[in-house]
């Protein structure tokens, strides 16, 4: 049981599409969903901002508002801006690194039974190992740069996008292959044209994941290294006591976490369609 | 023999990769081409004697008490939520919004605010672990819950079964895998949630070791360290997975054996 | 000519043991020849298809086309496959030229090239449907399509129809009967419905089951070209009712529903 998450909901969306679910009814109406959806967001931020603003002796509890603006200061910076683009670089290297040797090396366990039980040992310890413990290591090994940076975020994406491009392979309709191998397919084409998209939707899963699992490495990067982007500045308003700065800069981060998981899960619709729609009919 | 070896034969090659593996790592330590690398023999010999130092079972220790204090009640709360969540379509519409949130987000971004709400101690740190383990555990009970197949629901019906007796004796039982996924995933992310939380902080538990062995260039120490934290990660989640397959015997593990190619 | 030479089979159970599923299997198919295996489940008449299509091998024994022996899939033969097997995010032409694909044509040569074996099955107005959009019957058309599309001398039918419901089943054996007529291929069908084998088929060969092997080949002195009405002839029931006997007899338990 040690692997994907594949049989399990561990992310946001997957429990709509996933396969037998029974839907309770036609939905009544869209509007009375989205009305209490927002209204539950709405309520939540009210009880936020009165919080807060109840709190006005704290240092430490800023009302919604206040955040909101603290950022929108923020973003008007060249500090704010810069300190991102020093987040950004290492983390789009890391990132990129982490989904191409992933899905290489998911593709080649996937395939290859004999590579898999090779590399098991490896994969399922790291799969269980917090992968920040590893950040002293990165630290030791390339002092504290770019390079360990990359290393860093790339370690914590790249083995969810590994296990999952696996599985993804590993659970490709037998028949599908068996039927390629009738029509006297070459090994190299039937895996383009058979292999390859029947698995893609595993393989986009672990984009999604591991694009997820980069974010917090890059996250983890900012808050545990001597701090030069996003993290310096986290630091430094910690230490100054300026919080809605400070939740204005966390605010940011999570924002790009969020933006990034919608987009990746658009792909991953769009990839993976003719699944959920086959899956819808039978 | 011939037989012995096919019947074993993923666990000769994972020790046949793992003896490559650690073969390499002592070549490169015995090179010296990285403070990052010592042998690895120097690395086995540390791992009994940091694992039985009074410094580490402290640090173990603390971290284990955070857990404990943090993980049962979050489960607890969560299944709840997701029960509700799974039974009561307005509960669903008006937490799913929050629940997706909060899944979608690098939760170790709130770290910092957390440190700021709760201070430098444990409070954070309980805080960490339950923001990190209490979503899942809800997303997959309400799904779970939901999933239940309404023609189960149907024959129950028309065999007289009331609203209670459906709840308990089909929507319950028929969740229960995904809950126990749900927890399972949770452990693990405990594990993380602990240990990342005390990195930051840097004092207490084994993320604060982790960061004063590593600190101090002290490779060897901190591979004995980074070793017991990947293992109890794995202990974690297995055992859970064990009480799984034994509370949940009609549930069939995924066939995991061959690959797709194979023989192509 | 097929000709199918001792053929026999054994898998190594998880105990240790070994489980004999063929053994000594021997009978040739003509030229041109509707050739039908009927059998009880478990009697090993796919894995024996298979091993004609070159997906499997047999333990012993080997197969012979026209005087040599196979080693694996060839350009010569096409399969037809119970669960239709098309690839879900390909629409159904892409489907049909899935076999010339693989033989090296570009994705739009195939699709030209399959749109004639398209409008052979009927489902010219569906070329840009998506599988999942058909019925049974129509993706079973689409596979039929897919196998006539790489013009195989030899086309193997694996239970073709035992995934579809009695009528539409009886609608896709007459229409396989017209393409037969004029196609004129070899074809092994392999089927546990013994109206299908009677009503289709040149010669019906019987299986026994644990380990299969050769009970009997029987002769269908049915006219061609045949239409709906042989069912009703007295040779159709005397040859399904003596099949029903035979495999009946194979089966443990003598109150036992008759198959299909």
């Amino acid at each position: 049981m040690v692997g994907t998450e594949q049989n399990t909901v561990s992310e946001p969306g997957v429990g709509g599409r996933s396969p037998g679910r029974v839907r309770r009814g036609p939905s009544t109406s869209d509007l009375a969903r989205w009305s209490v959806s927002l209204g539950s967001v709405a309520a939540v931020l009210l009880i936020w901002e009165l919080y807060g603003r109840a709190q006005e002796t704290s240092l430490f509890f800023v009302p919604f508002s206040g955040v909101v603006a603290a950022l929108w200061e923020l973003g008007q910076t060249a500090e704010f801006w810069d300190a991102a683009r020093q987040t950004m670089i290492p983390f789009v290297w890391g990132w990129v690194l982490s989904l191409v040797v992933g899905i290489g090396l998911g593709l080649l366990i996937g395939t290859y039974p004999m590579i898999e039980a090779l590399t098991k040992p490896y994969v399922t310890f790291l799969n269980a190992l917090p992968v920040s413990t590893l950040v002293p290591v990165a630290v030791i090994l390339l002092g504290i740069g770019y390079s360990s940076r990359i290393l860093i975020v790339f370690l914590f994406g790249v083995i969810e996008v590994t296990l999952n491009t696996a599985a993804g392979v590993r659970y490709v309709d037998r028949d599908l292959i068996e039927m390629g191998r009738a029509f006297n397919a070459p090994r190299w084409r039937l895996f383009r044209r058979v292999v390859l998209p029947a698995a893609s939707p595993g393989i986009m899963a672990g984009v999604r994941i591991g694009t997820g699992r980069a974010v917090v490495g890059m996250v983890v990067v900012e808050i545990l290294l001597v701090a030069v982007g996003m993290g310096r500045l986290i630091l430094r308003y910690r230490g100054r006591f300026q919080s809605a700065e400070l939740y204005a800069v966390v605010l940011a981060l999570i924002l790009f976490g969020i933006l990034l998981q919608v987009v990746a899960r658009q792909v991953e619709r769009r990839v993976s369609r003719w699944k959920s729609e086959v899956e819808g009919n039978t | 023999m011939h037989n012995f070896y096919l019947r074993n034969k993923n666990r000769i090659l994972a020790g046949i990769g793992l003896l490559i593996g650690l073969a390499i790592w002592e070549v490169i330590g015995r090179l010296g081409l990285s403070p990052a690398f010592p042998p690895v023999t120097d690395v086995l010999g540390a791992v009994v004697e940091v694992w039985t130092s009074s410094r580490f079972l402290d640090a173990l220790k603390e971290s284990m008490i955070s857990v404990a204090l943090a993980l049962p009640p979050s489960i607890v709360f969560g299944v709840i939520v997701g029960v509700l969540m799974g039974r009561y379509r307005a509960v669903e519409w008006a937490l799913d919004p929050l629940v997706n949130v909060f899944l979608s987000l690098p939760l170790v971004a709130l770290i910092p605010v957390l440190f700021l709400i709760f201070g430098l101690g444990r409070g954070s740190i309980l805080a960490t672990i339950v923001i990190y383990t209490f979503f899942i555990v809800v997303v997959n009970t309400a799904v779970g819950v939901q999933t239940t197949d309404e023609r189960v629901v149907e024959m129950a019906r028309s065999f007289g079964a009331n609203e209670r007796q459906i709840v308990r004796r089909v929507v319950l039982p028929s969740a229960l895998p995904l809950m126990f996924a749900g927890v399972r995933i949770a452990a693990g992310r405990a594990v993380r949630g602990v240990i990342i939380a005390e990195q930051v902080i840097g004092l207490i538990g084994l993320g604060g070791l982790v960061q004063r062995l590593g600190g101090a260039f002290a490779v060897e120490n901190l591979y004995a360290v980074i070793l017991f934290v990947g293992l109890l990660g794995l202990v974690t989640m297995e055992s859970v997975a064990f009480a799984e397959r034994r509370a949940l015997p009609w549930v069939a593990s995924p066939d995991d054996s061959g690959a797709a190619l194979q023989g192509a | 000519m097929i000709e199918i030479k001792e053929i026999g089979r054994t898998f190594n159970t998880r105990d240790g043991g070994t489980f004999e599923a063929l053994k000594d299997v021997t009978f040739s198919v003509k030229d041109k020849e509707f050739f039908s295996i009927i059998g009880p489940s478990g009697c090993g008449k796919t894995t024996l298809l298979k091993m004609a299509a070159g997906l499997t091998r047999p333990t012993t024994g080997s197969i012979l086309i026209d005087g040599e022996a196979i080693t694996g899939p060839g350009d010569d033969r096409a399969m037809v496959f119970q669960s239709f097997v098309l690839l879900p995010w390909a629409d159904v032409l892409t489907n049909v030229g899935f076999g010339l694909e693989m033989r090296g044509m570009s994705r739009r040569e195939s699709r030209e090239a399959a749109r004639p074996f398209l409008d052979r099955v009927g489902l010219t107005r569906f070329a840009e449907h998506y599988p999942h959009e058909l019925s049974g019957g129509m993706q079973q058309r689409v596979g039929l399509a897919r196998a006539l599309a790489v013009a195989p001398d030899i086309l193997l039918m694996d239970e073709p129809f035992g995934a579809l419901d009695a009528q539409t089943r009886q609608l896709m054996q007459e229409d396989l009967m017209r393409l037969w007529d004029s196609e004129q291929k070899t074809v092994i069908f392999v089927t546990h419905s013994m109206d299908e084998a009677a009503y289709l088929s040149d010669r019906v060969l019987v299986m026994n089951t644990h380990p299969g092997t050769v009970r009997e080949i029987l002769d269908v002195p049915l006219p061609r070209p045949r239409d709906e009405s042989v069912r009703r002839s007295s040779v159709f029931s005397e040859l399904t009712s003596h099949m029903w006997h035979e495999l009946r007899g194979m089966m443990g338990d003598p109150t036992a529903p008759a198959p299909e």
